[in-house]
């Protein structure tokens, strides 16, 4: 039995701490630390939640049920940052990639009290590819939502569209890590083949032309 | 060579394709920060991709095609929604269209969907990826309409085929064995028809340097019609369609790729 609360306040008690001392960017970075790691607890409960009503194998709900409900977990602080608080593209980007690391940083922390540290490879690919994966789903996320902004204040089917971009993507990581082999290697992989692929189009793609606020909002 | 076999071969020739129309995709977003239909079809793309790569990989590790209600069907719901917003940011007007248009578009989907739970009884599947499918039909419907792409001659000529497409496939239904496959063969016929038709509409379009909403307009059309074909094929006819949506995605982001005509 892992006590995953108590994990969490061991964890998050010194980024708690923190904030007192950070200030702009640092801060919001710990924020969005913080945030992803409450996000992964609470995802948690509600994939074990499901995993019992559904009486599916907890094989089957990590690959059909866990992508869908991790997905719209971490889209909650960002859809509350743009429309609510109105933060910037950059602010939100930041946010976005801090609230990725986070979640991937809590799920890894419980991945290692359940299964142990024995093999130091293997725990830097699993490290290495669910830490990149989870970023990438938000990276994916947070330039969905500007796109979507940049001409309506909240389109539901923009939304719904994007959001299943980084759920499948989830999905397809969790279906191919499943099991071991071949499958497993392209599914450490594709993170970072993803990663890659994102930094080269962020490069290619001025984000400061596009607004700050949802043009609708800022009339 | 077994049917399966054929059919992880194929899709995967499909995504290496996608793949390809991913990067001229984003080269569009590139050359032009604020296209947001390109950027949205990027999206698009990235999504069905997904939902291709999903599918081969199932299949290769669990031996069968048929898969459950799972990820990849909201990749491929989000790919029409995403599509949809191609048409959306594309055709920002006010403007609904003719009440005759919308009509005739809802009709449609509600018969595809009725079609769907019919051939595979998933109904949570099919009610959701056929309100997705609905919606990207009246946009369709719409875009069509406002740019003006069609004629008036041509809304009838393609009212009437969507109209004999449905009523085919409802007619197969209760047709003895022999008259089948005379009637799926007329069916197959006219799928190929309304996919050429659109081809060289879209094609024309870009070409003659007409206005660059018709010609996307027209390209979604055949994405679209193409999309519905693939749900109503069987082996191996299946194959060729699903390589045809591959192809109209092609032509939808090459005519995305043209600058002139107001957006």
């Amino acid at each position: 039995m892992i006590y995953s609360e108590n994990l969490l306040v061991c964890i998050g008690a010194p980024l708690l701490i923190t904030l007192f001392f950070l200030k702009n960017d640092s801060r919001r970075f710990a924020v969005g630390l913080l945030a992803g790691m409450g996000i992964s607890l609470l995802a948690g409960y509600i994939n074990g939640f499901l995993f019992l009503v559904s009486g599916n194998e907890i094989e089957m709900t990590a690959i059909y049920i866990s992508p869908v409900v991790e997905e719209w977990m971490k889209l909650m602080p960002l859809l509350f940052g743009l429309f609510v608080l109105k933060r910037d593209r950059r602010e939100l980007l930041l946010v976005a990639v801090a609230i990725g690391a986070g979640f991937a940083t809590f799920e890894n922390c419980l991945y290692i009290l359940q299964n142990g540290v024995e093999n130091v490879f293997y725990t830097l690919v699993r490290g290495l590819s669910v830490g990149v994966m989870h970023i990438v789903c938000m990276v994916l996320m947070n330039l969905g939502l500007i796109l979507s902004s940049k001409y309506r204040l909240f389109s539901v089917s923009s939304l719904f569209g994007v959001i299943s971009v980084s759920m499948g993507f989830h999905g397809l990581y969790n279906l191919l890590v499943s099991q071991p082999g071949v499958t497993a290697y392209i599914g450490y992989g594709l993170p970072l083949l993803a990663a890659a692929l994102l930094y080269y189009i962020f490069r290619q793609i001025d984000l400061n032309e596009y607004p700050s606020v949802p043009e609708s909002n800022a009339n | 060579m077994s049917m399966d076999l054929i059919r992880i071969l194929l899709l995967t020739v499909d995504e290496v394709i996608l793949i390809y129309i991913v990067f001229r995709a984003f080269r569009n977003v590139r050359r032009q920060a604020d296209d947001v239909p390109a950027a949205f079809l990027a999206f698009a793309v990235v999504s069905y991709l997904v939902n291709g790569f999903y599918w081969i990989m199932f299949s290769l590790m669990h031996g069968h095609m048929r898969m459950p209600f799972s990820v990849a069907d909201f990749s491929e719901d989000g790919s029409l929604l995403l599509m949809a917003s191609v048409l959306t940011s594309a055709f920002p007007e006010k403007e609904k269209g003719s009440l005759r248009v919308t009509l005739g578009a809802a009709l449609f989907a509600i018969g595809n969907i009725v079609l769907w739970n019919y051939w595979n009884g998933e109904w949570v599947k099919n009610i959701m990826g056929g309100l997705c499918y609905a919606y990207l039909v009246w946009h369709t419907a719409r875009a069509l309409w406002i740019s003006g792409a069609l004629s008036r001659r041509d809304w009838i000529v393609w009212g009437v085929a969507c109209a004999a497409l449905l009523a085919g496939q409802f007619l197969l239904m209760a047709l003895p064995s022999w008259l089948e496959s005379w009637m799926n063969g007329w069916m197959y016929a006219l799928m190929l028809a309304g996919t050429v038709f659109l081809t060289v509409r879209t094609i024309r379009a870009v070409k003659t340097g007409e206005d660059r909403r018709k010609a996307i307009s027209l390209a979604v059309a055949g994405s679209v019609w193409t999309t519905t074909c693939v749900y109503m094929c069987e082996e191996p006819a299946w194959f060729v369609a699903e390589s045809t949506v591959t192809f109209t995605i092609a032509l939808l982001t090459w005519a995305m790729e043209r600058r002139e005509g107001a957006l």
